[in-house]
């Protein structure tokens, strides 16, 4: 058979979609909501003592209107942290992992294996409670690092084991 | 051969200390470090009443002489060095007692630094880095010259027993091709031909800041009397403004020259079979190396009056380490365009052998950038003229839109993103023309933005993260990112890439 080496139109490059990415652990978006809701409530009683102070006191009859605009931000700031939960994916492949995130202004990076310098798992105490971890995957380039924030600890344990395996394999003799 | 074979191998083994130069030189670098940051305070003590000053000054400067002398001296006392184990050990400290071992074959680079102090000692500053994540930098300030250099190439021959072989860099191989030497000619046009702009900023934010601290440590008084002093000019301030800013230009340019002669005299620029060595200064001098196998990406630029007289700013960029991020690159001014040749081919053989594929960047960029940059405010200043009944902001407009029209449009035909199998190139600047060149191998990371507006358009914004910076690249079709990644992948130029 001839030898033969056809150049590859940038259109027929085999496609990395979201779609063949998989989601975090669902109990990532209640973790995302609450810590939403404490910077929130934290606003609001920023909001209340400036008001006060700002205003020796007075003019509490529009304070309402204040208080809509704040709830107005907050509603508007969970429904962006759902989105963003939903478009949130990960997908491993034999080479390289790859990471989509962002609703409105869209953010995708890929760290392949042979790059990975070390894999770490990290759990604060309320991922502790739900039962959901952080994979932090490192690069020799500390821009060029891959956070996936709400994987489960076995999931996670999986994820790493894959990566470290695959380096290892990649790593030249 | 093992370590105590060697006849050099007793002088390291037990604890050195730094030579006796280094006395003096950390009681001037305490001292030092001291009037800088308590200048502020002895003009206070200075601008109090003359009858008790003269005492006071002088407690004050004795007591501060005794405490750096008595710092000093514990720290020249109890910094020693020596090597065992097949590690170097670096102990210091009197209460807290710090100590650094550091293997012999992890040890990267050997820089010597010479201080007008070290020059008349004849002793050199060693700093020592390495490749690990955890170690921290090693540095000695003084070691007599001779002994320094029996350290040096002890370490390296070392080093070059272990694994770490070819990493061997070029400062273990002093001999190597000069590369490129400015005599005071080339200097001074090197000097001419800085970017001055930035010499300009540095000065009004050192001159601002100076004011600040002044005005806050002397109180009111100090800037009434500028005030009463100076009252009569305020009223021509157009004069004013016209001293000032030639008296800025002036000193500007001088200060620039001047920086540029101090850090770049002597500049000699070598490259060796195994990379590269650059040492320069007149005061300080400086020397610094880069191995090949640590080079990430190499960038060189041009502004016009460089350009003229083709000039070329060359830096190499280096990742690893634990140096200081200044130190991370090898920075060459006045390189002709044959030097920067020389460096690429000796960086990146393969990358330069290869056809580039060249790509221009979407006209939307300048659009986006000439909408929120020209239009935008454009349109305010348009409001304010309509507001105030004036004209002027109008005729600012007028200029402002279309200058930023044109010169968002040239910059985004100035874009130039080059590809090949092995590597990406790319060009950029109206202005200063800036163009980096790095290999595949070399990326890390790839990252892909869209905004609202490019995800519309197809197009995105690309970052290639390398261990030493990231390059980027916007308003690229999705298709020519999707290849970058693509070409990351396959390649095996991937697998055979050490880390």
């Amino acid at each position: 058979m001839l030898f033969e080496n056809p150049p590859v139109p940038l259109d027929q490059l085999p496609a990395l979609d979201p779609a063949i990415g998989q989601t975090l652990a669902p109990q990532t978006l209640r973790v995302r909501l609450i810590g939403n809701a404490i910077f929130w409530i934290v606003l609001l009683v920023v909001q209340t003592i400036s008001w006060a102070v700002a205003f020796k006191g007075g003019h509490w009859a529009w304070y309402p209107l204040a208080l809509l605009a704040w709830a107005c931000l907050w509603l508007l700031s969970r429904w962006l942290t759902k989105k963003r939960f939903q478009r949130e994916r990960f997908a491993l492949r034999e080479r390289d992992l790859t990471h989509w995130k962002g609703f409105w202004w869209r953010k995708e990076r890929t760290v392949p294996f042979v790059r990975v310098q070390h894999v770490a798992v990290e759990q604060g105490p309320i991922q502790k409670r739900f039962g959901i971890c952080s994979l932090q995957v490192h690069t020799a380039s500390s821009e060029g690092d891959i956070a996936l924030e709400g994987l489960s600890l076995e999931d996670a344990e999986r994820v790493k084991a894959f990566i470290t395996l695959k380096t290892d394999a990649d790593e030249p003799a | 051969m093992s370590l105590l074979d060697r006849p050099d191998a007793h002088e390291f083994q037990h604890a050195t200390r730094q030579s006796a130069a280094a006395l003096l030189l950390v009681f001037a670098q305490l001292f030092l470090n001291f009037i800088k940051q308590y200048w502020a305070f002895f003009l206070v003590i200075l601008f109090r009443p003359a009858s008790n000053r003269a005492s006071f000054f002088g407690w004050v400067t004795l007591a501060l002489a005794v405490i750096v002398l008595v710092r000093s001296l514990i720290a020249f006392f109890t910094t020693s060095f020596r090597i065992e184990g097949g590690e170097l050990i670096l102990e210091s400290g009197l209460l807290s007692r710090r100590k650094l071992s550091i293997p012999l074959e992890r040890i990267q680079t050997v820089t010597f630094q010479q201080t007008f102090l070290h020059r008349l000692f004849r002793a050199v500053k060693i700093e020592i880095d390495t490749s690990g994540a955890q170690q921290k930098e090693f540095s000695l300030t003084a070691l007599s010259m001779e002994k320094a250099q029996r350290l040096r190439a002890y370490l390296m021959a070392h080093r070059k027993e272990g694994e770490a072989a070819q990493a061997a860099q070029a400062d273990s191989h002093p001999e190597g091709q000069v590369l490129l030497r400015l005599d005071l000619d080339d200097l001074l046009k090197v000097g001419i031909t800085q970017n001055h702009l930035r010499t300009t900023g540095i000065l009004l934010g050192l001159g601002l800041g100076l004011f600040s601290e002044l005005s806050q440590t002397l109180g009111k008084t100090f800037t009434n009397s500028l005030k009463e002093q100076w009252g009569y000019i305020y009223g021509h301030w157009t004069m004013l403004l016209l001293v000032f800013t030639v008296a800025l230009i002036l000193l500007s340019f001088l200060v620039t020259l001047l920086r540029t002669v101090a850090r770049y005299y002597g500049l000699e620029f070598v490259q060796s079979g195994q990379g590269f060595r650059l040492s320069a200064g007149l005061f300080t001098r400086h020397e610094q190396s880069i191995s090949l196998p640590k080079v990430q990406m190499v960038k060189w630029s041009a502004n016009p009056l460089q350009r003229k007289l083709g000039y070329y700013v060359l830096q190499i960029y280096q990742g690893g380490g634990l140096l200081a991020a200044a130190a991370a690159s090898l920075k060459a001014p006045g390189c002709k365009a044959a030097q920067v040749s020389a460096v690429l081919e000796g960086c990146f053989p393969q990358l330069n052998t290869q056809p580039w594929d060249t790509h221009a960047i979407s006209p939307y960029y300048a659009q986006r950038r000439f909408l929120f940059l020209g239009l935008v405010p454009g349109l305010v200043l348009a409001a304010a003229a309509l507001l105030r009944g004036s004209v002027n902001p109008l005729i600012f407009a007028a200029i402002w839109v279309p200058l930023t029209y044109y010169w968002q449009r040239q910059l985004q035909k100035s874009w130039s993103v080059q590809v090949n199998p092995t590597g990406i190139q790319m060009a950029y600047g109206f202005f200063t023309r800036y163009y980096r060149q790095s290999p595949w191998e070399k990326i890390q990371a790839l990252t892909i933005n869209q905004s609202p507006f490019q995800q519309g358009k197809g197009l995105c914004d690309v970052e290639l993260h390398t261990a030493s910076s990231t390059l980027e690249i916007p308003y690229v079709p999705l298709a020519l990112a999707y290849r970058g990644r693509g070409q990351k992948r396959q390649g095996e130029a991937l697998r055979t890439f050490r880390r």
